[in-house]
């Protein structure tokens, strides 16, 4: 049972780590706080929702959720260049008016109502010899993992990668270096565009819809950014991961009214022992 | 220059300053403090439609006693301190005769609070929690309880001998409390209690939960979550292989919506409601016509079950309204909750009549189970259309 519910906590930690790390990134690179974050996750949810229900093949929501959070990245990019000071205090009631918003017009296009998607493609049991998971939780895990990764790589090593990652470590020395930061912070909304939008048809195959799920996936990503320590795109997989197996253990061997607590324990702990997050000094500085 | 500023004044003042709202004298305004977003929109928005039904079916009529009837809504987005806003701004600003509404007990509560504070009716359109009525309110009265989903819950457990179960509860007050009362009865009535397990809303992984309570394999697995709860438990019982002999879920399996969202998945799940089509007080079928007639006009399809609490609620007002117009008394708040005690109405859903602490009198679930993607009664026996099929296979055997 300990082996099932460490993969059952792996398996829900992944895509923990794939709906935040679009947060940590342009969080690291721009510092807007985006209350939004969850919100616009929902963008891709809904379009895929929309599709299966009107007998549109499920993939195909994928590229319609890119372009729209593509579109969506570029706006709030531009706007937010336009945010004056107090900078962080601006961007936070920003974007809290859109999430406002975004609830809104969810509310009015799809109503208040709790949907799910039970796709037959994605039912279903594949026996891993020791327990079982369903073709729709492991699709989600391998490609949580694999955009993770590829993610990972991208910024470590590659060029642009790299002068991503030195605006946000400090955006001041990467501009005496020459390291066009406007244009990074362009890249990192857009790559952070692509991975909301590969999230959110995923986001309704393993959870339930409705218009303020988006509080719940803001929530996560800033605790598991928190946790992990800011704009630390590849360390965001195990603070994904740890959540996710203290969640599965915390909910059999406890019970579920102790998850929250535990969670917030952790969290207190972490900012009064490690404040810089828990890999603080392992790479990717 | 000046005439442009003071053209804009005038737009703006024309723009902000609320025109007044053409009042009749004669109008009587009911609110109702309903969850029409948040976490219970969906459950909220069925009963404002009941309400929305009743009020609109008497307009149709005349009105009461000749006098309109006009619905105030506040919603509270599912949140105790809006609930009570809402409660304070129907009671003050819009000066309503009476309150109702409501689908839980930590929303039911803090509303019933104010309306004692202002000494105006409530009528919950759902509550459970027996604490809500032990307070021997004066201007409390609800219409539901919780001997109405325990009764028939056990007695059908005990009739199809099942010997063991397992319940996962939401930790909202009435779902707590309806979990320890269903244990205690099914316990007395020599049923093994294997497991009890409390989950909070918004849970996205029951996975853990599901395996702990279902370890020893009980006979039935009782949830007593909510419709997304519910949603989320079956897809993930599923995929996990965890087959108890009966799932039975108290609240929110009777929406449509679970049946085009889950398919086939839905199949020998078991759920309470209050009401379906068909299926009236005796006596009550041309008012039951009547409200279908009155729900289609108005929304233009069909209603769920939970609609009718919200129909049922309104109506207790309105007839308790009627009586008092037509007693020569002076519609007020005090006057009018002298009245709603003395209901005695017999509705579609149930026989509304009231104790001294505002508990009906008579409250009870109907059990269905899904067949084939259709709701089956099969409890009580007197009004089953089918079956209970226990156990159900388990999930590779279907």
């Amino acid at each position: 049972m300990f082996l099932r519910l460490l993969f059952l906590g792996f398996s829900l930690g992944t895509f923990y780590a794939l709906v935040s790390l679009g947060f940590s990134l342009v969080f690291g690179v721009t510092r807007i706080f985006n209350l939004a974050y969850g919100e616009l996750i929902l963008i891709g949810a809904y379009v895929a929702y929309w599709f299966v229900r009107n007998g549109l093949p499920f993939v195909a929501a994928f590229p319609v959720s890119i372009a729209l959070l593509l579109v969506a990245g570029w706006i709030m990019t531009h706007l937010g260049f336009r945010i004056r000071q107090p900078y962080v205090l601006n961007s936070l009631l920003g974007t809290l008016g859109l999430a406002i918003i975004l609830q809104n017009l969810y509310g009015s296009l799809f109503g208040g109502d709790y949907h799910l998607l039970n796709l037959p493609s994605l039912s279903g049991r594949i026996d891993l010899g020791l327990f079982f998971v369903s073709p729709g939780k492991f699709a989600v895990m391998v490609t949580s993992l694999t955009l993770i990764i590829v993610t990972h790589v991208f910024m470590t090593y590659t060029d642009t990668g790299l002068r991503i990652r030195a605006t946000v470590q400090n955006r001041e020395a990467a501009l005496l270096s020459g390291v066009d930061v406007r244009r990074m912070s362009f890249l990192a909304n857009f790559l952070g565009a692509a991975l909301v939008g590969m999230a959110g048809p995923l986001f309704v195959t393993v959870h339930y819809l409705y218009p303020l799920a988006g509080i719940e996936i803001t929530l996560l990503a800033i605790l598991i950014t928190i946790l992990v320590g800011v704009g630390r795109t590849g360390a965001v997989i195990i603070g994904g991961i740890v959540l996710g197996i203290m969640e599965s253990l915390t909910a059999y061997y406890l019970g579920g009214e102790w998850q929250e607590f535990l969670i917030a324990l952790a969290l207190i702990l972490m900012l009064i022992i490690r404040p810089t997050g828990l890999l603080h000094g392992h790479g990717e500085e | 220059m000046l005439s442009k500023i003071t053209s804009f004044l005038l737009v703006l003042l024309l723009t902000i300053v609320p025109v007044a709202r053409p009042a009749s004298a004669q109008e009587i305004v009911i609110g109702e403090v309903a969850s029409l977003s948040g976490r219970f929109a969906k459950p909220g928005g069925s009963i404002h439609e009941g309400v929305e039904t009743a009020v609109h079916q008497i307009n149709l009529a005349g009105g009461v006693g000749g006098h309109p009837v006009r619905l105030v809504t506040r919603d509270d987005g599912g949140d105790p301190q809006k609930a009570i806003e809402a409660a304070e701004s129907l009671c003050l600003k819009e000066k309503v005769i009476a309150l109702t509404g409501g689908y839980v007990d930590s929303l039911v509560g803090p509303v019933a609070e104010v309306a004692e504070k202002y000494k105006v009716p409530y009528v919950a359109a759902a509550s459970l929690q027996s604490k809500l009525t032990q307070l021997n309110r004066k201007y409390f009265f609800r219409i539901s309880n919780l001997e109405g989903y325990v009764n028939p819950m056990t007695q059908l457990i005990g009739s199809i001998g099942a010997e063991s179960v397992a319940v996962v509860h939401s930790t909202t007050p009435g779902a707590t409390e309806l979990a320890a009362l269903l244990t205690k009865h099914a316990g007395s009535g020599g049923i093994s209690i294997i497991a009890v397990e409390t989950f909070k809303p918004g849970t996205s992984d029951f996975t853990p939960m599901l395996l702990k309570t279902t370890r020893e394999g009980p006979d039935i697995l009782i949830s007593l979550g909510f419709f997304q709860d519910n949603l989320l438990m079956v897809k993930q019982m599923k995929e996990n292989g965890i087959s108890p002999g009966l799932f039975i879920g108290a609240f929110g399996l009777e929406y449509q919506a679970l049946i085009d969202d889950l398919g086939a998945d839905t199949d020998y799940l078991v759920g309470t409601t209050a009401w379906e089509e068909g299926i009236n007080v005796a006596g009550t079928e041309k008012m039951a016509t009547a409200y279908l007639s009155a729900f289609r006009d108005k929304f233009g399809r069909e209603p769920e079950p939970l609609t009718m609490h919200g129909y049922s609620s309104a109506m207790v007002i309105i007839d308790a309204l009627d009586r008092l117009i037509g007693s020569g008394a002076t519609p007020g708040r005090e006057a009018l909750s002298g009245f709603i005690r003395q209901t005695d109405l017999p509705l579609p859903m149930e026989r509304i009549k009231f104790d001294d602490s505002g508990e009906p009198l008579y409250y009870t679930r109907y059990i269905f189970q899904i067949k084939n993607g259709r709701r089956m009664v099969i409890f009580p026996p007197e009004a089953a259309t089918s079956r209970v099929e226990f156990p159900a296979p388990p999930w590779d055997k279907r």
